[in-house]
């Protein structure tokens, strides 16, 4: 596998030294969606630096670059202004007028917007900044705007979903063992990373969905931990209450804290999968490829066939639709990889690096697909949170699918039972490479097999009965 | 033979990753250029006012400007960004002259270069009056002759 005459010619292409021997002999899917992972990454890093040059943390009114404040209004016939067509319902920010309290519609808008105010004080209402730059700005006036925030969030979405297929496989292998306990405890890390990047990243629109989950994200410690709670809750809240404050502080979590610790803890996870391979346990791919290749396809047109009785109407941002698009890419890949030869089965290692590529490929074409084809938008749950009750309808506000299983925990219990509910199992995860050692080998090495599978199924349950609770 | 085979397939696989490298760094591009906007703009005041003083100091934008009533009857307004860096000027009265406040550009009080690295005269804005007032508005003016204010 390792050829160690490769070591004394320095190769001009490192990326190419990297992956070579590293790649098990064996092939199956379940490795794709490691390097998937690092591809998603990728593309968030690019998408993610990109929306910075627009996004602006704060929930400060919105002023025009003249400083003029902006009011919100609702579109009430379908016009087109500065080459966005803008359909009834939509809302938009407009200039004040010299009073400030009367909107400056420019004249595509007249007569098919009205200016929103508050039906109690009738003042109008003064969007963030925040809002402002990345609802309008970026999704209607930026060339390619909607395009890059689509890849954004639906990188996002594919990113969560493979991790989760990559961690699970960790799971089914028992890669809590030497020599990969490392493996575990990173990938353990990077989920934790992951969920906490899309949780902060789902507060920066300062939507009304994003203010509901900072309240939610920043209460769950301040009930569930004892002791440091307060104080957690309220480093991530920056004050006592969600405010202003909150959005600089996911902002900088989002754009810089959580980034550079996944660089981080990415590094390690693969050099600890490298050094796995190199030791001959390798993690991340099935002895049995086709075996598991079986289970996954299965697994996947069950979720077809049980998606139109869980699901109201048709949701992409859902694992029944996103886990079957990056299966089929990645069957796409292994397959291209047969047709020319099965050059990593053959034991040319560096075909491992071209297996990922084709994959990142085929992928890359199913992200833009979705991206184009469904762009991203959180419907009424994307207004801003300036907004009054009155001027609302009343909207069920529920979290995204990899969510929805705290959703149900939470619906069933309260904070602090379901907070050490996750705690208990996050301890149990991290605690399993000491707890399963070779020498407790035997009946107990089991049981703790079928509790990890368990603690999988359910959360899988909690899913699905967070599904049907909120009708898709 | 298989080693020629997978060279060209390694070639096909790396011309089409940068086949997609392509189009993103397009994107990329387009993406970066600021969206459209209207220009920043604000009332100087009354007309009666700005004709009865000889200078008008005003704020456009982020931008200072000085708002002068013309021999001929029209109405000038000129940025205070010097045209060599962007630096703001401003007005010294001794010696009647706008200076830069970065490299020593030096204008007269029409805007010319007396001194210093600015290549051009101080930008005009363009004005219009509505309602009775003096609208400037941060966009070149629309007479012609953006650059050159008009000779004394």
């Amino acid at each position: 596998m390792i050829d160690s005459s490769q070591s004394h010619t320095p190769s001009p292409q490192p990326i190419r030294q990297f992956f070579r021997g590293v790649v098990p002999a064996t092939d199956g899917l379940l490795w794709y969606f490691g390097g998937l992972v690092l591809f998603f990454f990728g593309v968030m890093l690019l998408s993610g630096v990109l929306l910075l040059f627009h996004y602006q943390p704060s929930p400060a009114p919105a002023s025009a670059s003249d400083g003029t404040p902006l009011l919100l209004a609702r579109i009430t016939d379908t016009t087109t202004w500065l080459g966005v067509e803008y359909l009834p319902g939509q809302l938009v920010p407009v200039r004040a007028d010299s009073s400030g309290g009367n909107a400056d519609f420019p004249t595509p808008l007249r007569g098919v917007a009205e200016l929103l105010r508050d039906s109690a004080t009738g003042r109008p209402v003064h969007p963030s900044a925040a809002w402002v730059s990345l609802e309008h700005q970026v999704l209607r006036q930026v060339e390619f705007g909607a395009l890059v925030r689509s890849v954004h969030a639906w990188g996002a979405q594919l990113l969560v979903a493979s991790l989760l297929i990559w961690f699970g496989g960790l799971a089914w292998q028992g890669a809590w063992r030497k020599p990969n306990s490392g493996v575990w405890i990173s990938g353990l890390l990077l989920l934790a990373l992951v969920l906490g990047s899309a949780w902060t990243g789902s507060v920066l629109p300062w939507d009304r969905l994003g203010y509901a989950a900072a309240w939610v994200g920043s209460s769950l410690p301040e009930q569930g931990i004892p002791l440091v709670g307060d104080w957690v809750a309220q480093a991530m809240r920056g004050g006592k209450e969600v405010g202003g404050g909150t959005l600089s502080r996911m902002a900088a979590a989002h754009t810089a804290l959580l980034p550079i610790a996944l660089i981080l803890v990415l590094i390690l996870h693969v050099s600890w999968w490298r050094r796995g391979v190199v030791s001959g346990k390798p993690v991340g791919d099935f002895s049995k490829p086709f075996n598991a290749a079986a289970v996954l396809v299965a697994g996947c047109v069950l979720l077809l066939l049980v998606y139109p009785f869980v699901a109201a109407s048709f949701n992409p941002a859902s694992p029944f639709f996103l886990l079957p698009l990056l299966l089929l890419p990645v069957c796409s890949a292994q397959l291209l990889n047969r047709l020319a030869g099965g050059a990593a089965v053959s034991g040319d290692s560096s075909g491992g690096l071209y297996r990922q590529l084709v994959c990142w490929l085929l992928v890359s074409g199913a992200l833009l697909t979705l991206a184009i084809a469904a762009p991203w938008g959180r419907g009424e749950g994307g207004f801003p949170v300036d907004l009054t009750q009155a001027q609302l309808a009343a909207t069920q506000l529920r979290p995204e699918w990899y969510l929805l299983g705290l959703y149900q925990l939470l619906e069933w219990c309260s904070a602090s039972v379901a907070m050490a509910f996750i705690v208990a199992a996050v301890l149990f995860l991290a605690l399993l490479p000491v707890a399963d050692r070779p020498a407790s080998a035997g009946a107990g090495h089991g049981a703790i097999r079928w509790m990890v599978y368990g603690l999988f199924f359910l959360l899988l349950f909690l899913t699905l009965r967070g599904y049907m609770g909120t009708g898709g | 033979m298989n080693s020629s085979r997978r060279s060209t397939l390694s070639r096909l696989l790396w011309g089409a990753a940068g086949a997609v490298a392509v189009p993103v760094a397009y994107v990329a591009a387009r993406f970066l250029r600021p969206p459209v906007t209207e220009p920043a703009r604000c009332v100087a005041g009354s007309i009666e006012k700005i004709r009865s003083q000889p200078t008008t100091l005003v704020r456009v934008g982020l931008n200072d400007a000085v708002v002068q009533p013309m021999p001929d009857g029209t109405i000038r307004a000129i940025s205070l960004r010097c045209t060599h860096t962007g630096c703001p000027v401003h007005w010294v009265d001794a010696s009647r002259e706008f200076h830069c406040a970065c490299h020593g550009g030096r204008f007269d009080a029409e805007g010319r270069v007396i001194a210093g690295p600015p290549p051009r005269p101080l930008q005009r804005l363009r004005v219009e009056e509505i309602g009775g007032n003096v609208v400037v508005i941060d966009e070149p003016p629309v007479d012609g002759v953006p650059d050159e204010p008009p000779t004394a």
